[in-house]
C-alpha cells in the first residue's frame, strides 16, 4: 500500500469514535452539539472544592462497555480511549483480526495521564503506607499507557506513542499521524486523544490558576466562549479516536472518506507558562504554516472550529488572530460551550466535530453566546445550527506552555 | 467487636468475580491464575483487595501467577491463620 506516500499524499479520516460529555458515540455527539445545550453540571466528585462543576461523559459504564475483566485494570483515561477506538474501527469498517497490525500505528494525545490512579495511590501511601500502593498505578498513571492499551486491544503493532502538548495534544497527535502516513511508516493510524482530569487535585490547581469559570451557581451557563460575561473554562473528560489512512488506500479498499486532513502547523510561543502571547505571534505561525502545508489561501477558509476556551485571554487573542489571518470572514464556532474543555482531548474531539461539519454542511452553534464581547469581531454561529457548505476549515488548539497546533480539514474530493 | 470469620472459597470466588471480572465458570480450584488474566501485577491488587475485605495480609512474594486458584485460596487461609 505504501506506493501512495509522499508529503503531498492526501490523508483521509475514515472512521470516528467519540466519547464526550455530549454523549457516547458520534450520533449522540452530533445531536447534542446541534442542540446547543450545554453539558456542564455540578459534580459530586468535586464536592467541597471552590469550583465543583464539570462536564462528564453521561452514563459511562466501563464494565458494560469494555467488560469487567478489562475495565478494572484501566484508568478512566484509557477506558474512554478504548471505547472511542472501538467505535472508530467499526465506523471505518476495519477488523483488527484481519489487518496487518505491524502497519497500524497509534498516536494519542493527553495532558495529565491517569490522574485518578495517581490520586488514589497517593492517598493510600499517606493514609496506609507504601505497602498499600497498587502496582497498577505505574501502568495507568503514565501518559504512554493510553496508546499501549490501544495496541493491546486493537492489535495495532506499528509505531505507538502519546504526544503531550497540553491542550493542543489532540491536534498534535492527528498532525503527527498524518506525517507518519505520508512518510510510509504506517498504512493506518488510530489517532486522537483522551483526558480524564476530573480529580480533586488537578481541579484545585486549575482553580488556583484562575483558569476555571467560577459560575458555580449556574453550571449550564459557565462555559460561554466569546461571550462578554465569560470568565474561564469548565473542565471536561473525553476521548476521540480517528482512523486515518492515505486517501488512495482508503478509496481502494472501499472505505468512506469523512473528510481530508489537508494541513498541519505547530509552533511555540516561547512567552509564558500559561498565558497566551497577547500579540499572538506563535499562534499565527501555527495557523499560517498549516495553511501553507495544505496549500490553501487564507481567505478561502470558510469555517473555524476555534480553541474558544471561554477564558478572557484566549478568546480575545484568538479572535484577533482569525481577523488578522483569515480574511474571508469564516463562520466560527466553539463547541466548548456544549462540551466544556477536555484539555488534551479537546483538539481531537474538535477535529472530529470539524470533520462532521464539513461532511454534513452544518455548523453547530456556540452555546451560551448571549452577548458577543464588544472587543470581539467574529461571525460566531450561535442560537441554532447554520447550514453552510464548508470546503476548507481550520481547527485550532493552543496549550499551556505556549504550544500551538492547527489542522486544516477539507471536504472529500477537493484535493 | 466483630468476630473474625475464616474466608471460604465462596468469598474468594465472589471477590474474583465482582471486583476482577473473572467469569464464575472459570473459578475452579485447578484453574491457573494467569489463564484468567491474573498476572503478577493483578495478583498484588487481588491481595490488597483481600486485605481490605478480609483483614488478611498475604505476603506478595508468595503470590505466583503460575499457581492455581486453589494455591491462592491456600495462601488466603494461611494468612488467615496468622491473623
Amino acid at each position: 500500500m505504501a506506493e501512495h506516500t509522499g508529503r503531498d499524499a492526501p490523508v483521509a479520516i475514515t472512521g470516528i469514535g467519540l466519547v464526550t460529555p455530549a454523549g457516547i458515540g458520534v450520533t449522540a455527539n452530533w445531536e447534542r452539539l446541534l442542540s446547543g445545550r450545554p453539558t456542564a453540571q455540578r459534580d459530586p466528585a468535586l464536592a467541597g472544592l471552590p469550583v465543583d462543576i464539570s462536564c462528564r461523559v453521561p452514563g459511562f459504564d466501563a464494565n458494560a462497555l469494555l467488560g469487567r475483566s478489562t475495565a478494572w485494570r484501566l484508568d478512566r483515561v484509557s477506558q474512554l480511549a478504548l471505547v472511542a477506538a472501538q467505535e472508530a474501527l467499526s465506523d471505518a469498517g476495519l477488523d483488527p483480526d484481519r489487518w496487518d497490525g505491524t502497519r497500524v500505528g497509534v498516536v494519542m494525545g493527553n495532558a495529565l495521564g491517569g490522574t485518578a490512579s495517581y490520586e488514589d495511590a497517593h492517598t493510600a501511601y499517606h493514609q496506609e503506607g507504601p505497602d498499600q500502593v497498587s502496582p497498577l498505578v505505574m501502568v495507568n498513571w503514565p501518559v504512554n499507557m493510553i496508546s499501549g492499551y490501544l495496541a493491546m486491544h486493537c492489535r495495532a503493532l506499528g509505531p505507538n506513542l502519546v504526544v503531550a502538548t497540553a491542550c493542543a495534544s489532540g491536534v498534535t497527535a492527528i498532525g503527527t499521524a498524518r506525517h507518519m502516513l505520508q512518510s510510509g511508516m504506517c498504512d493506518i493510524v488510530l489517532a486522537g486523544a483522551s483526558e480524564a482530569p476530573l480529580s480533586p487535585t488537578p481541579m484545585a490547581a486549575y482553580h488556583r490558576m484562575g483558569a476555571l469559570s467560577r459560575r458555580t451557581e449556574d453550571p449550564a451557563g459557565a462555559s460561554r466562549p466569546f461571550d462578554a460575561d465569560r470568565g474561564g473554562f469548565v473542565a471536561a473528560e473525553a476521548a476521540a479516536v480517528l482512523v486515518l489512512e492515505r486517501e488512495q488506500d482508503a478509496t481502494a479498499r472501499g472505505g468512506t472518506v469523512r473528510a481530508l486532513v489537508a494541513g498541519f502547523g505547530a509552533s511555540a510561543d516561547g512567552h509564558h507558562a500559561s498565558a497566551p502571547d497577547p500579540a499572538g505571534a506563535g499562534v499565527e505561525r501555527a495557523l499560517r504554516s498549516a495553511l501553507a502545508d495544505a496549500d490553501v489561501a487564507p481567505e478561502t477558509v470558510d469555517h473555524v472550529n476555534a480553541h474558544g476556551t471561554s477564558t478572557k485571554l484566549n478568546d480575545l487573542m484568538e479572535s484577533q488572530l482569525i481577523n488578522r489571518v483569515l480574511a474571508g470572514r469564516p463562520s466560527v464556532t466553539s463547541t466548548k460551550g456544549v462540551t466544556g474543555h477536555a484539555l488534551g482531548a479537546a483538539g481531537a474531539i474538535e477535529v472530529a466535530y470539524t470533520a462532521l461539519t464539513v461532511e454534513h454542511g452544518l455548523v453547530p452553534p456556540t452555546a451560551n453566546l448571549d452577548k458577543l464581547d464588544p472587543q470581539i469581531d467574529l461571525d460566531v454561529v450561535s442560537g441554532a445550527p447554520r447550514a453552510q457548505r464548508v470546503e476548507t476549515a481550520t481547527s485550532h488548539s493552543f496549550g499551556f506552555g505556549g504550544q500551538n497546533a492547527v489542522l486544516v480539514l477539507q471536504k472529500a474530493g477537493t484535493r | 467487636m466483630s468476630t473474625f470469620v475464616p474466608p471460604t472459597f465462596e468469598i474468594l470466588s465472589q471477590v474474583l468475580e465482582e471486583k476482577f471480572g473473572v467469569l464464575r465458570d472459570d473459578i475452579k480450584p485447578d484453574t491457573v491464575l494467569e489463564d484468567i488474566e491474573l498476572d503478577s501485577l493483578a495478583l498484588i491488587e487481588v491481595a490488597l483487595t483481600l486485605q481490605k475485605q478480609l483483614g488478611v495480609v498475604i505476603p506478595t512474594e508468595d503470590l505466583n501467577s503460575s499457581g492455581t486458584v486453589s494455591d491462592l485460596f491456600d495462601l488466603v487461609n494461611t494468612a488467615a491463620g496468622n491473623a
